[in-house]
């Protein structure tokens, strides 16, 4: 492809480059740069070039954070439908969490589908009761959504509290300690209770119910978790004493 | 703190990925960077000078061969450089610094002429259509010289000069001359072989006058 012209030129490159721009030029270069840090123009202009890869990092990050909250709500949604209706089914026994015990116990301990046989076993004898807030006040669409969140926990409380009686044969002196945690928990929320009608700040009240409930939760998980342990404990001692015969 | 660094991850993760993304489309080994080129992000006055004193030259003649007019080289040369400064943030050794500004140059030079009207000449409707298609002007035995070939390449249409000066000097390829201008391969090839020809013609001409 190279033909004498082109290989003449590839040798002699430097030389066609032999003209210059004048000297003042650098000096137009120069003041036009620092005539643009000096009004607030150029910085402007500076501004946008830079702005640009830092927009795209923004909304990516933007993009990332919708993705999250999207997923989020979307988990939050679906779980509430899924377990809601059964809740809303059992507000009197919420109520009385002690008096869950009616729901048949199964000795499996943490399993899911468990949890699920109980919601399903619930849901004939619902009988649509009353609510003791739903009454007080029931065209509020946000104690609605209170009423819905408190139900929600206080039947995960009761499953919860379910599965801690399994233990009541087992180990009874553990048993009493747990449930004598929870009770203490299940007085205060019971108290908040019986002021809710009176008490004027209903909100806060409800909030600190909910928060009671939560807390309830976490213990009765924490219990739970105890007790997998010791039985997984138990359950390998079992097995090197029977491999070891 | 941990809500805040849980959010956070996913968009690190985000430009970890295109990050590992740019790397791999860049074939080239990569380039040192550049020292100077640094010292001008770190806002050194001077680098920016050495820059101007070490491009400047190499610049305008690029601009001048396809602008053929020394205040419109000048004018360009001023709008790169600006441009190229303001801009040397973005600069991301892609190329060396020099290759990035040469293409800025020409892409401010090729505008500039389309603005004085030049049309990338359609192979059709040349006006140079009165040069034989036959008529083949052989480059061999020609003794060639630097200031023959300039005065040469400056009688060139606008088109041609612009294709010529591309390949010739500046050593672009085919395709790559094809993007500048924005027109298609075959036209580069075409316009580049006549104006090959037409230069030698001229050069042959001014030798024999």
């Amino acid at each position: 492809m190279s033909s004498p012209l082109e290989n003449f030129v590839r040798d002699h490159r430097d030389e066609f480059d032999d003209d210059s721009p004048s000297p003042e030029l650098w000096d137009k270069i120069r003041s036009r740069m620092e005539a643009p840090v000096k009004t607030d123009e150029p910085e402007g202009e500076k501004a946008i070039v830079r702005s640009m890869p830092f927009k795209r990092w923004l909304s990516a990050a933007a993009a990332a954070v919708v993705i999250l909250a999207g997923g989020w709500i979307y988990y939050s949604v679906h779980q509430r439908t899924t377990t809601g209706p059964a809740l809303a089914g059992n507000q009197q026994q919420q109520s009385k969490p002690d008096t869950g015990q009616t729901v048949a116990t199964k000795p499996v301990v943490d399993s899911p589908s468990h949890i699920q046989e109980q919601l399903a076993q619930v849901k004939p004898d619902e009988v649509k009761p009353e609510n003791q807030q739903a009454d007080n006040n029931p065209t509020s669409a946000e104690e609605a959504d209170y009423n819905e969140e408190i139900y929600h926990y206080s039947r995960l409380v009761e499953i919860k509290h379910n599965e801690l009686k399994t233990l009541q044969k087992d180990e009874p002196l553990l048993y009493r300690q747990f449930a004598g945690d929870v009770d203490k928990l299940d007085s205060v929320y019971r108290n908040l209770k019986t002021q809710l009608p009176k008490n004027p700040n209903r909100e806060q009240l409800i909030e600190a119910m909910i928060s009671n409930l939560q807390l309830q939760i976490g213990l009765l998980n924490k219990q739970l978790n105890i007790i997998k342990q010791i039985r997984h404990s138990k359950n390998q001692a079992y097995e090197k004493a029977y491999k070891s015969v | 703190m941990p809500a805040e660094h849980s959010m956070q991850h996913p968009a690190f993760l985000c430009v970890l990925i295109i990050r590992i993304k740019t790397k791999r489309l860049e074939l080239t080994a990569p380039i040192q960077s550049d020292e100077l080129v640094e010292r001008c992000r770190q806002g050194d006055p001077r680098g920016f000078s050495e820059l101007y004193q070490k491009y400047a030259k190499a610049m305008y003649n690029t601009s001048l061969r396809i602008m053929n007019n020394s205040g419109d080289a000048e004018d360009v040369l001023q709008e790169a450089f600006c441009d190229a400064f303001a801009a040397i943030d973005s600069f991301a050794y892609k190329s060396t610094f020099g290759a990035w500004l040469k293409r800025i140059v020409i892409n401010k030079s090729i505008n500039a002429l389309r603005k004085r009207k030049m049309t990338i000449i359609d192979m059709e409707k040349t006006t140079i259509g009165h040069l034989p298609e036959e008529e083949e002007y052989d480059e061999e035995g020609i003794a060639f010289r630097v200031e023959e070939i300039k005065k040469a390449v400056q009688e060139l249409p606008n088109g041609y000069r612009t294709v010529l000066t591309l390949h010739l000097f500046e050593g672009y390829d085919q395709e790559e001359i094809a993007e500048i201008l924005q027109v298609s391969h075959v036209t580069v090839r075409t316009q580049y072989m006549r104006a090959k020809q037409k230069l030698i013609q001229h050069i042959k001409q001014g030798g024999l006058s």
